[in-house]
C-alpha cells in the first residue's frame, strides 16, 4: 500500500512536472516568436519535408518487412537519383522526364544490386546485410564522386514552379507546394497498390508469413527484386524531388538514411501506416524546432524517438509484438 | 526473425594466449625505429592502430560474444575521447583521471542506452543504438560552449605519467606506445579472462540460445546490459586513448567511425578478441596503402568489404584457419610419403584433422548454412 502511494505520488510529481515545462514553453519560448502567418509556413515546410521521409522511410519499411534486411544503401540510392535527375535534366532540358526516368534508373540499379549481392545472403544473420550495404554506401557515394565530382552542384526549379504563391495572407514557394501534393500522391499510390491490389495482397502474405505464404504456392523470393527495386525506386523519387530544394553532394544520403530509420522505429517497424505519421511528425517538428530552438533542431528527433520507445517500444502503430 | 550469427568463430584457449605473446612481441618495434629501420611516423601509426583495435575488440564483447548487433559502438568510443579530453583540458592533468571519468561515463551511457534499447532484439536493436549514437553526435556538434562544436577540442595536453622515482611524458611517442600497449594488453588479458569465466560462458550461451538460458533461470536482459556496459567501457577507454593520440572532433562519433568497428570485426574474424584487432590492422593498412595511391580508396576499400562478406564472412582468422585445415595435413602427409610412411599411416592422419583444429566445425556448419537458404 505504501508503495503505491510513492509510485502514485512520483507520477503524478513527474506529470505536474512535464505539464509546468510545456506551460513554460509554450507561453515563453514558443509564443513570443511564433505568429500564425509564421506557424502556418512552418506548418506547410514541416508537411513537405515529413512527406519526403514518409516516402523515404516507407520504402525502407517495405524492404524491412519483406526480406528483413536493413537496407543501409538507401540513403546513398536516394543521392543516386538525385544526381541521376540533374544529369538527365541537363541532357534532356526536361524536369518532367528526368522526374520519371531518374526513379526507374535508380529502381534498375537497385535490383541488380539486390539480385548480385543480397541474394546470396538470404537466411543468414541480418547482420551481414548490414554490412553488406555499408559497403555498397562506400562504393555508391565514391563512385558518384568520381562521375559527378565532390562539388556542390544546384537543380534548377522547374519552368513554372520558380515564383511564389500567395494565399491565406502568406507567400510560399510553388515548388514546395508541388513536391507536398507529389509525395501524397506517391502515398497514396502505395497505400492503393499494398491494399488493393492482387501483388500487394502478396508482399503483405509475404511480409506477415513468409513460410506459410510459400506453403500456398507463392515463390515469394520472386518478388524480393521487385520490391527491392520499387522501395529504391521511390527513394530515387525523392531526391530527384528534393534536388531544388536542397543542393546535391555525394554525401546528402548519409544523413538522411538516420532519420528514415528514426522515423522507421518512432512509426513502428514494418508499418506503412506508422511511417506515415512519424514522418510528417518528425518534418513538422524539424520545422517547428529550427525556428523555435536552433540548437536542439538534430537532437529533437531522437529527444522524440527515446519517449515514444519508452511509452510503447514497438513504435506508435506498430501492431507486431517485440520478442 | 533470428539473430544468430552464422558462420561465426571460436576462439580456442591456446590461440588466446598466442596473440597475447604477440602482443608482447609487438613491444620490440620501437627497436626498429631507434636503429633507424624505419620512420617515427610508423610507430605512432601503430599505436593508433592499437587504439583502434582496442575499440574493435570491445565490438566484439557485445557482438561476437553477446550476439547483441550494436551499430552504435561509437558512441562509447566518443564519450570516452570527449570526456578524457576535457578532463585533461579542465580537470586535472593526469592520465589516470581522464581514464577513470571516460571509464565511468562511457559505461553510465551504455547502462542508459543499454537499459532503453536491450528490451528490444533483433534490427529494432542495431537501429536503436545508431539513432543514439547519432543523437550524441549531433550533441557534440552542438553543445558549442562544452564540445567546442565542429572545431572539436584544441589543444588537449598529453599528460605525464609518474611510475616511481620515474616521471614519463606521453607527448613522448615511444612512451606513448608502451602505454597503449600496456593497456591493450590488459584489457585484452582481462577480456580473455572474462570470455572464460562463467559470467562469460553465460554470454556466449545466450548469443547461441536465448531461449533456452532464459528458461534454465538466468535473468537474459540484466546479463546483455552487463555486457552491454562492459563493451561500452572498453570503448570508452579505447576513445580516451584516441583523445590522446589523435584529436577529438565530432567526426569521431559520425555512424562511419561505428560502421568502421564493425568491418574491423569482418576483416578479423568476430568471436575471438584477436580477430577485431587483426581485423582492425589490416583494414588500417589496407586503407592507408590505397589512399597513399588513390583519392577513390572508398571504392576499392567498398569492394574489398563486400567480397569478404560475400565469400568470407569469417574474416582473416576463418581464412587462415580454412588455409592451416587444407594446407597443414597435406604438408604432413607430404613428409611422410618422403620418410616412407604407409598407406595406412596417411589415412590416419586423416581422421585426426577434425579434431586437431577445432575451428573445423564452426566452418563446415557455416558451409551447411549456405547450401540452405532459408527463403
Amino acid at each position: 500500500m505504501q508503495r503505491r502511494t510513492a509510485k502514485t505520488l512520483v507520477i503524478t510529481l513527474i506529470a505536474a512536472g512535464v505539464c509546468a515545462g510545456l506551460v513554460w514553453l509554450i507561453s515563453y519560448q514558443i509564443l513570443p516568436k511564433m505568429t500564425g502567418k509564421m506557424a502556418f509556413k512552418q506548418l506547410l515546410n514541416g508537411l513537405t519535408l515529413g512527406l519526403m521521409y514518409v516516402v523515404i522511410a516507407s520504402g525502407l519499411s517495405l524492404i524491412f518487412g519483406l526480406m528483413e534486411v536493413i537496407n543501409f544503401a538507401h540513403g546513398a540510392l536516394y543521392m543516386l537519383g538525385a544526381y541521376f535527375g540533374l544529369t538527365l535534366f541537363k541532357l534532356t532540358g526536361n524536369f518532367w522526364l528526368s522526374l520519371m526516368v531518374a526513379p526507374i534508373i535508380v529502381g534498375v540499379v537497385g535490383m541488380l544490386l539486390e539480385y548480385s549481392t543480397f541474394r546470396p545472403l538470404y537466411g543468414r544473420n541480418p547482420l551481414y546485410h548490414i554490412l553488406l550495404t555499408f559497403g555498397l554506401v562506400l562504393i555508391i557515394g565514391n563512385a558518384a564522386e568520381m562521375v559527378w565530382g565532390k562539388a556542390y552542384h544546384l537543380f534548377p526549379r522547374p519552368n513554372g514552379f520558380e515564383g511564389t504563391v500567395g494565399f491565406f495572407g502568406i507567400t510560399y514557394p510553388t515548388y514546395r507546394l508541388f513536391v507536398l501534393t507529389v509525395g501524397i500522391g506517391i502515398s497514396i499510390f502505395m497505400w492503393f497498390m499494398l491494399k488493393k491490389t492482387k501483388f500487394g495482397l502478396i508482399i503483405r502474405a509475404g511480409t506477415h508469413n513468409r513460410e506459410i505464404t510459400s506453403a500456398f504456392g507463392i515463390d515469394i523470393s520472386r518478388y524480393f527484386t521487385v520490391v527491392f527495386g520499387f522501395g529504391v525506386a521511390i527513394a530515387g523519387a525523392a531526391g530527384v524531388l528534393m534536388a531544388p530544394i536542397l543542393s546535391l553532394h555525394p554525401h546528402m544520403g548519409d544523413g538522411i538514411i538516420i532519420t528514415a530509420f528514426v522515423v522507421v522505429v518512432v512509426g513502428g517497424l514494418g508499418s506503412l501506416s506508422g511511417a506515415a505519421v512519424a514522418g510528417i511528425l518528425i518534418g513538422l517538428l524539424e520545422s517547428f524546432s529550427v525556428v523555435l530552438f536552433p540548437a536542439f533542431t538534430g537532437v529533437m528527433m531522437y529527444f522524440v524517438m527515446v519517449i515514444v520507445l519508452l511509452v510503447r517500444p514497438q513504435g506508435i502503430l506498430g501492431v507486431e509484438e517485440i520478442r | 526473425m533470428s539473430v544468430r550469427l552464422s558462420g561465426l568463430l571460436r576462439g580456442t584457449e591456446k590461440s588466446y594466449y598466442w596473440f597475447l605473446v604477440l602482443l608482447f612481441l609487438l613491444g620490440f618495434l620501437p627497436l626498429g625505429t631507434v636503429a633507424g629501420a624505419y620512420s617515427i611516423f610508423y610507430l605512432r601509426f601503430t599505436t593508433e592502430l592499437l587504439v583502434l583495435g582496442l575499440f574493435a575488440l570491445s565490438v566484439d564483447i557485445i557482438m561476437g560474444y553477446t550476439g547483441l548487433v550494436s551499430l552504435g559502438p561509437a558512441a562509447f568510443f566518443g564519450v570516452g575521447a570527449y570526456a578524457g579530453g576535457l578532463t585533461l583540458l579542465n580537470l586535472a592533468n593526469s592520465i589516470w583521471l581522464a581514464l577513470l571519468v571516460a571509464l565511468v561515463l562511457s559505461g553510465v551511457a551504455a547502462w542508459v542506452i543499454g537499459y532503453l534499447s536491450i528490451r528490444i532484439r533483433g534490427v529494432y536493436f542495431a537501429m536503436l543504438t545508431l539513432a543514439f549514437a547519432e543523437m550524441f553526435h549531433e550533441l557534440a556538434f552542438n553543445w558549442q560552449s562544452l564540445t567546442g562544436g565542429s572545431d572539436g577540442l584544441a589543444g588537449v595536453p598529453r599528460p605525464d605519467i609518474g611510475i616511481g622515482p620515474f616521471v614519463l611524458s606521453l607527448a613522448d611517442p615511444y612512451v606513448c606506445f608502451y602505454f597503449v600497449l600496456a593497456v591493450v594488453i590488459l584489457i585484452y588479458y582481462g577480456c580473455v579472462r572474462l570470455v572464460n569465466s562463467p559470467f562469460g560462458r553465460i554470454l556466449q550461451a545466450i548469443r547461441d540460445n536465448e531461449e533456452r538460458i532464459e528458461f534454465i533461470g538466468y535473468d537474459v536482459r540484466a546479463f546483455k546490459r552487463r555486457s552491454f556496459v562492459i563493451s561500452g567501457m572498453i570503448g570508452g577507454v579505447s576513445g580516451c586513448l584516441f583523445a590522446l593520440v589523435r584529436f577529438v572532433d565530432p567526426g569521431i562519433l559520425h555512424w562511419f567511425t561505428s560502421a568502421e568497428a564493425l568491418v574491423m570485426n569482418l576483416f578479423g574474424g568476430m568471436g575471438t578478441l584477436y580477430g577485431p584487432i587483426i581485423g582492425a590492422f589490416a583494414f588500417l593498412f589496407a586503407r592507408d596503402l590505397i589512399s597513399s595511391y588513390t583519392e577513390h580508396w572508398r571504392i576499392i576499400l567498398g569492394i574489398v568489404f563486400v567480397a569478404f562478406v560475400l565469400y568470407s564472412p569469417q574474416g582473416i582468422v576463418g581464412l587462415s584457419r580454412a588455409l592451416m585445415e587444407r594446407v597443414v595435413p597435406i604438408i604432413i602427409r607430404l613428409i611422410r610419403t618422403i620418410l616412407g610412411g604407409t598407406r595406412r599411416e596417411s589415412a590416419l592422419s586423416g581422421v585426426g584433422e577434425s579434431g586437431l583444429y577445432p575451428g573445423n566445425q564452426s566452418f563446415s556448419k557455416q558451409e551447411q548454412e549456405k547450401t540452405d537458404d532459408g527463403t
